[in-house]
């Protein structure tokens, strides 16, 4: 591991540069069908980030879908029925999915493995059953109509650009999180709990933390996909949802930030090249999925890992290097 | 005022009696070591003392403050920090990585603070690194830094588990058996390690099967047979006395044998 030198800053640089240009430019190209698809893209990015967060802790919810639904439909009941302004509802929409996340997470940090599994499923099995009955609210099945914009006329160029936003702050910050104590202390968590817990980490604090924040970022993301939609209803959110955000992470590998992204980014577009849509789409996810978990179970983060240690490069995650002591406590008395 | 304070400390599983009203008061700057045959109760005395158990009955008071039935990671926070018998380490990170991890677990931080990278977080992370760095090489690990620590051979694996749990800045630290496994080389390193450990000021109970070990190491021993306290004293004492004697090799029914 080398402190980043300046041809690694330059090569970054460009490709960021090029990064750029690319999303600037989906919705002049290619037009509000591209626009449509690069939004999805990058909720889903949202997504898989926020999902991460607790997956390093060694505990794996399946109902981070639903965080999504509640943002959305927090969103759009105080959007359309009460007519809150749009900046408002997209505050609430986090704050309450993670409200929902830490209710939930609390008790539920308790068990352990396929349990925890269960438990959340549930959650999600839940709250589906009352966004499709709770009809006097949520509209059941016939969903809810959401008239406000996120801004301007709501066009999908729009909306793209103030999603693309919304991604790069999401991305940020997610990677500062990461570089932070508290991200530090998420991946010791997963490998082995006890001794963290007597090395002074607080284990529940940091699961419900993390929970709470991918939550918050689920529910960011669900009220702009109700503003830009302008339509939701509890088909939106089904548990595909949730295996679609669990396929993404184990596809990419959940050991560095951009494994989830890039899992996100490949099945997307591959889906949607491939114009799949119902069981074909299922069928491809679960074909894709068998193999990377027999093939690569670090998924595409491991697979890199395994070629740059047969390169012969260590693996950290710390961003500098440590160099060598200046010869501290050599001679200490 | 001693450092610990143990208290009639009293462990039950269902009508086993793992450990029976031991008492025990440690000076700051002690080495003391706690030794005792298979089963005595010595894992399940660190157990108590660091919070992974609860015990039955009795009292941990640790620089005053009663610390009985407190979380693990609140123990540790205060300054009482155990390492485990076995190899337990982050296998995924680094050496440095596991250091700098438990580098972070005294210092107060504000995630807010820290998402935003202000200059004092950053100032607080060139700190922490660098004391990373120096632990390591206390540990004799700076040649093996960038290693993941799952790669390391079973010596230097025991040596980053010491000086992880030195990494979070203990005022007493609980050794349990650091030198199982090991060849004689691997020893004698541990045994510098732990004096340097020593030199820092940092008080240490030790537990141990190697009495070579805790004969050098420690200035008193504390010895446990099924759970109870049987002798307690400096390790001339202990080696003399009686009733560890018997604990250690039997008695003989037959005083000619």
């Amino acid at each position: 591991m080398t402190r980043a030198s300046p041809l690694r800053w330059a090569i970054i640089g460009v490709l960021a540069a090029g990064l750029a240009v690319v999303l600037g430019l989906v919705p002049f190209v290619g037009g509000d069908y591209y626009a449509h698809i690069g939004i999805l893209l990058l909720l889903n990015i949202t997504l898989v980030l926020g999902y991460r967060l607790l997956c390093l802790t060694g505990l794996y919810s399946f109902c981070h879908i639903t965080f999504f639904a509640i943002g959305a439909y927090t969103s759009a009941l105080l959007s359309s029925k009460l007519e809150y302004p749009v900046w408002i509802c997209f505050i609430a929409a986090g704050v309450v999915a993670a409200f929902f996340s830490m209710a939930l997470i609390i008790p539920a940090a308790r068990v352990r493995g396929v349990y925890f599994f269960l438990v959340t499923f549930g959650f999600l099995e839940v709250m589906n059953s009352v966004f499709l009955h709770w009809s006097t609210v949520t509209g059941g099945d016939a969903g809810i109509i959401v008239f406000a914009p996120i801004i301007g006329t709501g066009t999908q160029t729009q909306d793209y650009f103030v999603i693309l936003t919304f991604t790069i702050i999401t991305v940020l910050v997610m990677y500062r999180l990461e570089r932070s104590r508290f991200g530090r202390e998420l991946a010791p968590i997963g490998s082995a709990e006890g001794l963290a817990s007597v090395s002074g980490i607080n284990v529940l604090k940091n699961r419900v933390l993390a929970f709470a924040i991918g939550a918050a970022f689920a529910g960011f993301a669900g009220s702009l996909f109700a503003h830009d939609a302008a339509y939701i209803s509890a088909n939106n959110f089904s548990w595909w949802g949730s295996i679609y955000i669990l396929v993404w992470l184990v596809i990419g590998g959940q050991r560095k930030m951009w494994g989830p992204i890039l899992g996100a980014v490949v099945m997307t577009l591959v889906a949607e090249a491939l114009r799949m849509s119902g069981i074909l789409q299922a069928l491809f996810y679960a074909g894709v999925l068998l193999l990377v978990v027999m093939a690569m179970p670090q998924g595409i983060v491991g697979l890199v890992d395994y070629i740059r240690t047969k390169l012969g490069r260590a693996r950290t995650f710390g961003d500098g290097d440590p160099r060598p002591a200046d010869g501290a406590s050599e001679g200490s008395p | 005022m001693p450092i610990l304070e143990v208290h009639q400390l009293s462990k039950r599983f269902g009508g086993v009696e793992a450990l029976s009203q031991v008492d025990l008061a440690v000076e700051p700057g002690e080495v003391i070591g706690v030794i005792g045959p298979n089963g005595a109760g010595k894992s399940t005395f660190f157990n108590l003392l660091s919070g992974v158990m609860k015990p039955s009955a009795g009292k941990v008071v640790f620089e005053g403050h009663d610390v009985t039935g407190m979380k693990p990671h609140g123990i540790a926070k205060r300054g009482l920090v155990r390492t485990f018998q076995g190899t337990v380490l982050f296998a995924d990170l680094s050496v440095f990585d596991n250091v700098l991890v438990a580098c972070h677990v005294p210092a107060r931080t504000n995630l807010v603070a820290d998402v935003i990278g202000l200059p004092a977080v950053r100032r607080r992370e060139l700190e922490m690194r660098q004391r990373a760095e120096e632990i390591v090489e206390l540990a004799g690990l700076t040649a093996v830094t960038t290693k993941l620590a799952r790669d390391l051979p079973h010596g230097h694996q025991r040596a980053l588990g010491v000086a992880a749990a030195l990494a979070t800045d203990p005022k007493l630290l609980c050794l349990d058996e650091p030198v199982t496994g090991m060849n004689a080389d691997e020893i004698e390193a541990m045994m510098g390690f732990i004096e340097r450990i020593r030199q820092q000021g940092i008080t240490i109970l030790l537990v141990e099967h190697a009495m070579r070990v805790v004969m050098s190491v420690c200035e008193r021993i504390m010895v446990l047979n099924f759970g109870r306290k049987i002798a307690e004293g400096t390790c001339n004492e202990v080696q003399c006395d009686a009733a560890v004697i018997e604990a250690y090799l039997g008695r003989s029914d037959d005083d000619d044998a």
